[in-house]
């Protein structure tokens, strides 16, 4: 009876035993499942923040670029501009028109354009003004002659 | 106003009318020979016999004596045997030079009875009554130095004077002035007027009339450079005396009387190309008037003023000979002729009346050559136009420059991209513009000419766009996109110039300063058929005619600067053209003294403009006052009549 | 101010009305579905569908409550308003060419056309507040034998009907007994536009003559004459200023398109009232104006073209400012 008892505890326990086995076997195994996924998922996630790391700096490189080439244009721009300006006699000392932002330039170019217009139109409005009166005045000066002339 | 209602022409219609015969029609009169004694008589006759020996048979011979001097009278009677020879003594015998001082008028016996009447003898016909010399130049002495234009508006036609910016004053109007259109001749002392019968012309402060010429249905005409003689042309022919059909006519505009008549092939006019327009002028006048010449196949026709004769008796043969043009200062014709065989093409000088060919210079694969005077006659550019492939040609110019010993002709290529169009000198000046297409696009050039000594000076100093751009004695001042432009219109004064795009083009027009080389001002005159500067170089109009387009016609005043100064609507407008003025009285010297002088000028010119500006400021204060007032008492009535009807 | 651009039209503009408030623009085209919009910003608020065909002319009632409409597809309609419903329909046997509210909204008269052997007649209608009560029936039929009626519009306190005709002429019909009192021709082509002073003490006209002209009510002597160069659409009276808006102009002018311009050609032109003077040009629409209304408040205005646009214009503060010395020199 005892032996029996004990057999079956024995039984019991290898059964314990066995289930704990499996158990675990099982655990383990959900456990590595588990390892495993979470290493492809930070692989994956490696994977992507070297990608995005790749993209920015590619994007950044990009960046630099459109800065140097903007930066390059700005100053060629702005060269031309101290250029133009310098060609017209625009009272600017050079070495400060050459440590000047593009805008600055720029608004130095629309206020030389704007002060040439201007200078345009005085300049005009006097000659024709002078043209209207040379005009009349050789008229004036002819008339006598006119006079003269149909007396002939 | 009778005298406008219905031109009267009968008189000189009579004149020139064809007659049954009078049994005198083998009888013709030469005018202008030599008045000799009994003594030299005979021999004067046989002189006159053999010069008219080819004709025919002499049949008579009469020369009218006067016994008062015992001198002839000066003008002989020869009788032919038929009608055919007299027409033909009158034909080769008049415009012929006895000597220096006698060169012959040839008339039919019919056409002289015509002016005589009852008398027996030729007597010179009774001179047109023209008004005075002063009355025909009375609007040059404007006191404010105004121009004026003569308008068409439908059936009107109105003389007005320029006042700038303001309305301008009417000088004078009359409805159905012409049946046409109107003219000015080229110094402004006449205006034209086209009539079923003729030609009327008219001037003077009253604007009177001063002289008409009979030919039905005239179409065109074109004045002497000095205002002696004017030709006419109509498409349908008149009859003339020896029964032939002549299409153009030319007459002295003093006496009225007509020196020649031409026949004129209907198909010779439409050109070489048998183009429907018709190239006009046809006579060519010298800058004097001496002569006039025409094309004809193989030859140019000089006729001398006034008999009308040709010059020395013969055209100037030139084979083939494509396109002439008189200098516009001497007795120089310049004329071109294609590449024939292993003869080049070659553009040649020539001077009258020695018939000395001045310069000649032969060019090679020529399609065509244009030929372009300066006008003061100093250059003569030559486009040179030659093809590049089946499409393609390229244009070089030739300039000849006439004020150097043996005519030196500078080359000048023009960039092969462009196709040239046209080109335009300035007047009064050494500048040129040319008009070209470079694929789609329209290129405008200003050219300088260099004076030959100092050719070298400018090649050294770097002012042109590029030195490559330099011939010889041409400078490239400029070359810019001119787009939109379809013309280039220089001020009569020089210097200033517009770049228009009119009638098939959008109506843009840009207003240039060539000696600073800026563009003064721009301004659009939608749909604009014409543009032109005013004599004096002051002003310009931009117009659409009613003749072209239906929509908004009117003019627009601007400044030679390109500021807008008035814009008229004017319903049914067709034309507007400014009185051209003769050059100044005035001396280099005179001229000089008065610019010393124009401060003085300025300020009286100054107080004058002031006091003109206040006039009319006040007027049209005054006139928007009592309009406003007007409108506020209507109101005040209304409303009180209104008050009024609430209360009953 | 850029200008509004009220796009829903598909065929050309016949009319544009403000409401009496003028927060609402109520527009007809020859597209046959009216529109109504908000004023300030261009929103539209509803159309009233039905009509089919052209609608020639619409009347908004003085509460804007009630909207009446002209159509070639011989009908005169009431709509709702806000419902955009329509209340109520006549059938007639032509066009209807125009169409207006009495003043007090308790009649109204609208005119048919001159076609199919039918004279061009006035007809004047009751309105009943309550729909149960109203009736087809009209109150008075005015024929017009002559050139036929292009515009009509009720004079002061609804004694008189004013009719612009065909020909130019101008006529005033005794409103309650259909009597002709008064013709004149003072233009010399179609009357196209017809629009009243805030007091009916005078009207301004626009004819294809090129000209608009303002009469005075009682005598219809002429006034003003305002010249332009193209036949004239509609002429709309400031009701601030002493100014007055002229739109028009005709289809040649569509060349202008060619150069593929971003903005049209087709102008309003502002006059001074009593000077005649033009004092400004406001561009933008790519076909003739057909119609213009002044905002009541004056501070815009709103045109509708041939190109199917209608467009509302801010006017910009300079605008106000703008004033000729003239008018205050004046005793």
């Amino acid at each position: 009876e005892e032996r029996k008892q004990n057999l079956q505890r024995s039984l019991l326990i290898q059964k314990k035993k066995e289930l704990r086995e499996n158990e675990l076997a099982k655990q383990e195994k959900l456990e590595a499942e588990a390892r495993k996924k979470r290493a492809e998922a930070e692989a994956e996630s490696e994977k992507i923040r070297l990608e995005e790391d790749a993209k920015k700096r590619e994007a950044d490189r990009l960046n630099q670029q459109l800065v140097d080439i903007k930066r390059e244009e700005a100053g060629k721009l702005a060269a031309k501009l101290a250029e133009d300006l310098k060609n017209k006699n625009v009272k600017v000392n050079t070495e400060e028109l050459e440590g000047m932002d593009t805008a600055r330039l720029m608004q130095l170019q629309v206020e030389q354009l704007e002060k040439e217009k201007r200078e345009l139109q005085t300049r005009l409005k006097t000659m024709s003004k002078k043209f209207d009166h040379t005009e009349r005045a050789m008229r004036k000066a002819e008339i006598p002659l006119l006079d003269r002339d149909y007396d002939e | 106003d009778d005298e406008l209602l219905d031109i009267d022409f009968s008189d000189i219609e009579e004149r020139y009318r064809v007659d049954m015969p009078t049994g005198y029609e083998t009888v013709v009169v030469v005018d202008n020979t030599p008045k000799v004694g009994e003594e030299k008589k005979d021999r004067l006759l046989n002189a006159i016999k053999k010069i008219f020996k080819d004709i025919g048979d002499i049949k008579t011979i009469h020369m009218p004596m006067d016994s008062a001097t015992g001198q002839s009278k000066g003008y002989i009677f020869i009788e032919f045997e038929t009608v055919e020879q007299a027409t033909q003594a009158v034909k080769l015998g008049n415009g012929h030079k006895l000597d220096r001082a006698h060169v012959f008028a040839v008339n039919r016996f019919d056409d002289i009875e015509k002016y005589t009447s009852t008398n027996d003898e030729y007597v010179e016909p009774a001179e047109v009554p023209f008004v005075e010399k002063e009355h025909l130049k009375s609007w040059l002495a404007d006191p404010r130095a105004r121009d004026q234009w003569v308008m068409m508006k439908g059936d009107e036609v109105s003389i007005y004077w320029n006042n700038k910016s303001e309305q301008p004053d009417l000088d004078h109007s009359r409805s159905n002035w012409s049946d046409m259109y109107v003219s000015w001749s080229p110094k402004g002392t006449y205006l034209a007027t086209f009539h079923k019968q003729g030609i009327a012309l008219w001037g003077g402060p009253t604007w009177s009339k001063i002289n008409r010429f009979a030919h039905p249905n005239v179409k065109l005409i074109d004045f002497s450079p000095n205002e002696k003689y004017i030709t006419t042309w109509s498409h349908e022919p008149f009859l003339t005396a020896d029964g032939e059909h002549h299409r153009l006519a030319i007459w002295d505009i003093v006496t009225g009387r007509q020196l020649r008549t031409f026949a004129i092939d209907a198909a010779v006019a439409a050109g070489p190309e048998g183009k429907q327009k018709i190239d006009w002028p046809m006579f060519k006048w010298s800058y004097d008037d001496k002569y006039v010449a025409r094309l004809a196949p193989g030859m140019i026709s000089v006729y001398e003023t006034p008999g009308m004769g040709l010059l020395d008796k013969k055209s100037i043969k030139v084979d083939d000979v494509q396109a002439f043009a008189w200098s516009p200062s001497e007795h120089i014709l310049s004329y071109w002729t294609p590449e024939s065989g292993n003869i080049p093409a070659r553009v040649s000088l020539m001077r009258l009346p020695s018939r000395e060919v001045l310069r000649t210079k032969n060019l090679f694969n020529v399609i065509d050559c244009k030929l372009f005077w300066q006008q003061s006659g100093d250059y003569l550019l030559v486009t040179v136009k030659r093809a590049k492939s089946k499409k393609a040609t390229t244009t070089n110019f030739e300039i000849f420059r006439l004020r150097e010993k043996d005519v030196p002709v500078d080359v000048m290529e023009v960039d092969s991209v462009l196709e040239v169009t046209n080109i335009y000198w300035e007047p009064l000046g050494s500048r040129f513009a040319l008009l070209a297409m470079e694929g789609t696009k329209i290129v405008c050039n200003f050219y300088q000419m260099v004076p030959a000594a100092a050719p070298a000076a400018a090649k050294g100093k770097k002012a042109g766009p590029s030195v490559g751009d330099v011939a010889l004695g041409v400078k490239l001042l400029k070359s810019f996109d001119a787009k939109g432009t379809n013309q280039i219109i220089w001020s009569p004064k020089g210097r200033f110039c517009l770049l228009a795009g009119v009638r098939a083009f959008q109506g843009e027009i840009q207003f240039w300063d060539v000696e600073e080389l800026v563009m003064m001002g721009s301004g659009e005159h939608y749909m604009c058929t014409d543009v032109d500067w005013d004599p004096t170089g002051r002003y310009v109009t931009s117009s659409v005619s009613w003749w072209r387009v239906q929509t908004d016609t009117g003019f627009i005043m601007w400044t030679f600067t390109g500021q807008q100064l008035a814009k008229q609507a004017v319903p049914a407008f067709k034309q507007l053209l400014w009185r051209p003025r003769p050059p100044t009285l005035l001396s280099e010297e005179e001229q000089k003294q008065v610019k010393k002088n124009l401060k003085e000028y300025s300020k009286q010119f100054d107080e004058e403009d002031a006091a003109q500006t206040k006039a009319v400021t006040r007027e049209v204060l005054e006139r928007r006052i009592k309009l406003w007032n007007e409108w506020a008492e209507y109101r005040n009535r209304v409303h009180a009549d209104y008050e009024a009807a609430a209360d009953v | 101010m850029r200008p509004i651009l009220l796009h829903g039209h598909t065929r050309s503009l016949t009319k544009v009305k403000y409401n009496r408030d003028g927060d609402l623009l109520f527009t007809v085209s020859k597209d046959a579905k009216p529109n109504v919009w908000f004023a300030h910003n261009g929103e539209r608020l509803g159309s009233y569908d039905g009509h089919n065909g052209a609608v020639w002319d619409l009347d908004v009632s003085y509460d804007s409550k009630r909207l009446l409409t002209a159509s070639a597809d011989n009908t005169c309609r009431l709509w709702g308003v806000e419902s955009g419903k329509e209340l109520f329909r006549w059938n007639t046997r032509t066009a209807v060419r125009q169409v207006a509210f009495a003043q007090g909204d308790r009649m109204a008269l609208y005119v048919t056309d001159a076609t199919m052997g039918q004279p061009s007649t006035i007809w004047v209608v009751a309105i009943e507040e309550d729909l149960e009560n109203q009736s087809d029936e009209f109150e008075r039929k005015i024929i017009i034998n002559g050139p036929k009626a292009t515009v009509a519009s009720w004079g002061d306190l609804n004694k008189t009907i004013y009719t612009g005709h065909e020909d130019g002429t101008i006529t005033i019909w005794d409103a309650e007994t259909g009597e002709k009192i008064k013709s004149v021709k003072s233009h010399d082509s179609v009357i196209s536009d017809m629009q009243w002073a805030p007091d009916y003490g005078y009207f301004i006209t626009a004819s294809k003559d090129h000209t608009a002209k303002i009469f005075d009510a009682k005598t219809l002597r002429v006034m003003k004459t305002y010249t332009t160069q193209r036949p004239v659409n509609s002429a709309a009276l400031s009701p601030i200023r002493p100014h007055i808006a002229l739109g028009g102009g005709q289809e040649a002018m569509e060349v202008t398109q060619i150069g593929g311009a971003k903005q049209g050609k087709f102008e309003t032109r502002f006059f001074h009232l009593p000077f005649e003077e033009e004092i400004g040009r406001v561009k933008g629409h790519f076909g003739p104006i057909n119609t213009l209304a002044f905002a009541p408040d004056g501070r815009s205005f709103a045109s509708g073209a041939e190109d199917g646009f209608v467009r509302i214009h801010y006017f910009d503060d300079d605008y106000f400012e703008f004033n000729y010395e003239e008018e205050s020199l004046t005793a």
